[in-house]
C-alpha cells in the first residue's frame, strides 16, 4: 500500500472530508484554504480562499455545494466546482462547526464561547434555488460551555453536541431543548463519528478513550483505550473495524513522555475491542480521519500539514472473513 | 463509482503468426498466443462528468500534482490480540519505530527524518573541539593534554627516593624557569616515588616532556606526563 501524501498545506489540517461518491478529497486547514483534490491520482482541482482559520466544512450530497465554518465569524456556501462563494452569514464569533442535515435541507453552525459570548447552535435553512441560501431558523440553547462539534442524529431528529467538560448533549429538533446527556468521558471530547446508517455512533475524547454507543437506546458497548489523546475516528463502511487517530499536541509535548508510534493511526475491531494494528505515516497530531463511502480508501490529516490518502489492499479486507458469519445454503 | 466485475466467461485463446526476418536475412517464423477476455466496468456518470472539471483558484493553469507525492510502501500488517503479544516477545524491535525489523532497515526512516534531525547535530558537535593540543602531542603522543588548568605542570613518576627538591630544580631548570616542586612522602617521611613540577611556561613543560621521559636519573629511568587536574569528586 502506497499513500499519497498532499504536501500543499503549510498549517495544520483541520477536517479532511469525501463527498458521497468518493471521488473528491476536501481539506481543510488553518492557513485559511481549502482545498479540493481528485481522490484517486491526487491530483488538485481548485482552492477555496476563506477570510480565517478554516474550522470545518461539509458538502451536499450531490457534491454542488460546499459549506465552511471558519475563524472570521462567518459561515459561507460555495459552487464546489467553480470555487466560486455563493452565499454567507455573518456570527460574533468564530464559527467552529458546519455540517449539512440529511436531505440537505437545513446547516448547522456552531460559535464558539470567547469574548463574553456563550457557545451556541444556530441552524439555518438551505435552499437551494434562491439566491439567499442561509436563512435563520432557530437557535438552541448554550451548554454553558464550550462545543467542540455538533452533527445531527437520524432523520434528523436529534442533534448530538460533544462539549469541552467531557458531556455529549442531545438536543431535540422539534422542542429545541436538551433532552439528554453523556457523562462518560472526564476530558474533553473531539469528535462524534457515526457508523453506517447512524445506527451507532463513537466519541473520542482526551483522555484517550473512545467509546461506543448504540444510538437508540444510549447504551455504552465498547470502549477503545490507546493511552493518548484521540482526535479523530473513522468507521469503516465495510468492516467492523474502525481507526483511532490523536497523539499528544506540540504545546503539552514536554510534559509527557513522546516517541514517534504515539502518532500512529491504530486499527481497532468494534465488536472484539482489541487492536488490530497500526499505520506510521505522520510526525504529528492526527487531526482528522475519513473514510470514503465505499470503504476502500481513507484519508489522514496531521498537525504538520501533511495529508495522507490510503487506498487499502485486498488483504485488509481478506483479514478477518473467517469471522463473517455465512449461513447454510438452502437447497 | 468505478467498480470492476470480471464475467464468468471463459477466456478466449487466440494466436497470432508472424513471420519475420532476423539479422541474417532468414525468414523465422514469431508465434504469439495469448488470452483474451472481457472486463465489465461500472462507472458513475457523476464521477465521470466531475473528471473534466476546470482548474480553479490557486490551482488555475496547473498541472494539479505540484503538491502530491507517493510516500513509502507501507504494510498494513492487521493481528489478532494474542498474537500481537506473543510478536513482542521474540522478534527484534526497531529503535525508531518499535516494529520488529531492525533499525537499518527501516521503512519508516524518511517519515521520521525531521525527528531524528536533532539527534544528528548533537553528535555531530562532539568530535569538533577546539581544544588546544600540544604540538608534541597531535601525532598520537600517548600523554594527555593538560586538562583545564592554566598552570603547566608534569607528573614525575618511578622516582628515586634519594632525589631531593634541590635536585629536581637542578634537573628541569635547564628547560625553564621552575616555579615549584612538590614531592609527597608517606609517614616515615621516605619519598613515595613521584613528584610534581610546576612550570612557569608552557613551553618548558613541553620541552622538559620530551627531553627527560625515559631520562636516566639515578638508578631508575623517569616517567614524565603532563599532571592531570585534581577530580573534585
Amino acid at each position: 500500500m502506497r499513500p499519497i501524501s498532499l504536501r500543499l498545506h503549510e498549517r495544520p489540517i483541520t477536517q479532511v472530508l469525501f463527498n458521497r461518491e468518493g471521488d473528491l478529497l476536501f481539506v481543510a486547514a488553518k492557513d485559511k484554504l481549502v482545498s479540493l483534490w481528485y481522490t484517486t491520482n491526487g491530483e488538485r482541482i481548485g482552492s477555496y480562499q476563506c477570510g480565517g482559520v478554516v474550522y470545518s466544512i461539509d458538502v451536499s450530497q450531490d457534491s454542488k455545494y460546499l459549506i465552511t465554518a471558519s475563524a472570521d465569524a462567518k459561515a459561507r456556501v460555495w459552487d464546489v466546482s467553480s470555487g466560486r462563494q455563493l452565499d454567507s452569514t455573518d456570527f460574533e464569533v468564530s464559527a467552529r462547526s458546519i455540517e449539512f442535515s440529511q436531505g440537505d435541507k437545513q446547516i448547522l453552525v456552531v460559535t464558539d464561547q470567547v469574548m463574553g459570548c456563550q457557545a451556541k447552535i444556530h441552524v439555518f435553512d438551505f435552499d437551494k434555488d434562491e439566491v439567499r441560501k442561509l436563512n435563520k431558523s432557530y437557535t438552541l440553547p448554550s451548554p454553558q460551555c464550550k462545543i467542540t462539534q455538533a452533527t445531527w442524529g437520524p432523520l434528523n431528529k436529534t442533534i448530538f453536541a460533544s462539549c469541552e467538560d467531557g458531556a455529549v448533549r442531545i438536543y431535540c429538533t422539534e422542542k429545541r431543548e436538551l433532552i439528554k446527556t453523556i457523562l462518560d468521558h472526564n476530558k474533553l471530547v473531539t469528535r462524534i463519528e457515526w457508523t453506517k446508517h447512524r445506527i451507532m455512533f463513537m466519541t473520542c475524547s482526551k483522555d484517550g478513550t473512545a467509546k461506543l454507543y448504540d444510538t437508540k437506546t444510549l447504551k455504552l458497548l465498547r470502549t477503545f483505550d490507546t493511552g493518548r489523546p484521540i482526535n479523530a475516528a473513522g468507521i469503516s463502511p465495510l468492516k467492523p473495524h474502525v481507526i483511532l487517530g490523536g497523539g499528544q499536541s506540540a504545546e503539552s509535548v514536554t510534559t509527557t513522555k513522546v516517541d514517534a508510534s504515539q502518532f500512529k493511526v491504530r486499527f481497532f475491531h468494534i465488536v472484539y475491542g482489541e487492536e488490530l494494528g497500526g499505520l506510521i505515516g505522520h510526525i504529528g497530531p492526527v487531526h482528522s480521519i475519513c473514510f470514503t463511502p465505499d470503504g476502500k480508501t481513507f484519508a489522514t490529516g496531521g498537525e504538520e500539514g501533511l495529508v495522507q490518502v490510503n487506498h487499502l489492499d485486498e488483504s485488509y479486507f481478506e483479514f478477518d472473513d473467517d469471522l463473517v458469519y455465512n449461513p447454510p445454503v438452502q437447497h | 463509482m468505478t467498480s470492476t466485475n470480471i464475467d464468468n466467461r471463459v477466456p478466449i485463446e487466440k494466436t497470432i503468426e508472424v513471420i519475420v526476418k532476423n539479422d541474417k536475412g532468414e525468414e523465422v517464423k514469431v508465434i504469439k498466443r495469448y488470452q483474451e477476455y472481457q472486463i465489465t466496468v461500472k462507472r458513475n456518470r457523476k464521477v465521470d462528468e466531475r473528471k473534466k472539471w476546470k482548474k480553479f483558484g490557486e490551482c488555475d493553469n496547473k498541472t494539479g500534482l505540484e503538491n502530491t507525492a507517493y510516500g513509502d510502501e507501507q504494510f498494513l500488517v492487521l493481528t489478532r490480540g494474542a498474537e500481537v503479544k506473543e510478536e513482542e516477545k521474540d522478534v527484534v524491535k526497531c529503535r525508531i519505530c518499535k516494529k520488529n525489523h531492525f533499525t537499518t532497515k527501516c521503512p519508516y526512516k524518511d517519515a521520521l527524518e525531521l525527528t531524528t534531525q536533532p539527534q544528528k547535530s548533537e553528535k555531530e558537535e562532539k568530535p569538533i573541539s577546539n581544544k588546544y593540543i600540544a604540538p608534541n602531542l597531535r601525532g598520537g603522543y600517548t600523554g594527555s593534554a593538560p586538562s583545564g588548568s592554566d598552570v603547566p605542570s608534569i607528573m614525575v613518576s618511578n622516582l628515586s627516593q634519594n632525589a631531593t627538591e634541590k635536585d629536581l630544580y637542578e634537573l628541569f631548570g635547564q628547560f625553564g624557569p621552575v616555579s615549584r616542586v612538590s614531592i609527597p612522602k608517606s609517614m616515615e617521611g621516605s619519598s613515595k616515588g613521584f613528584a610534581y613540577v610546576t612550570y612557569n611556561h608552557l613551553d618548558s613543560a613541553e620541552k622538559a616532556l620530551k627531553q627527560l621521559n625515559g631520562h636516566r636519573y639515578d638508578y631508575l629511568v623517569l616517567s614524565l606526563e603532563f599532571a592531570k587536574k585534581k577530580s573534585l569528586n
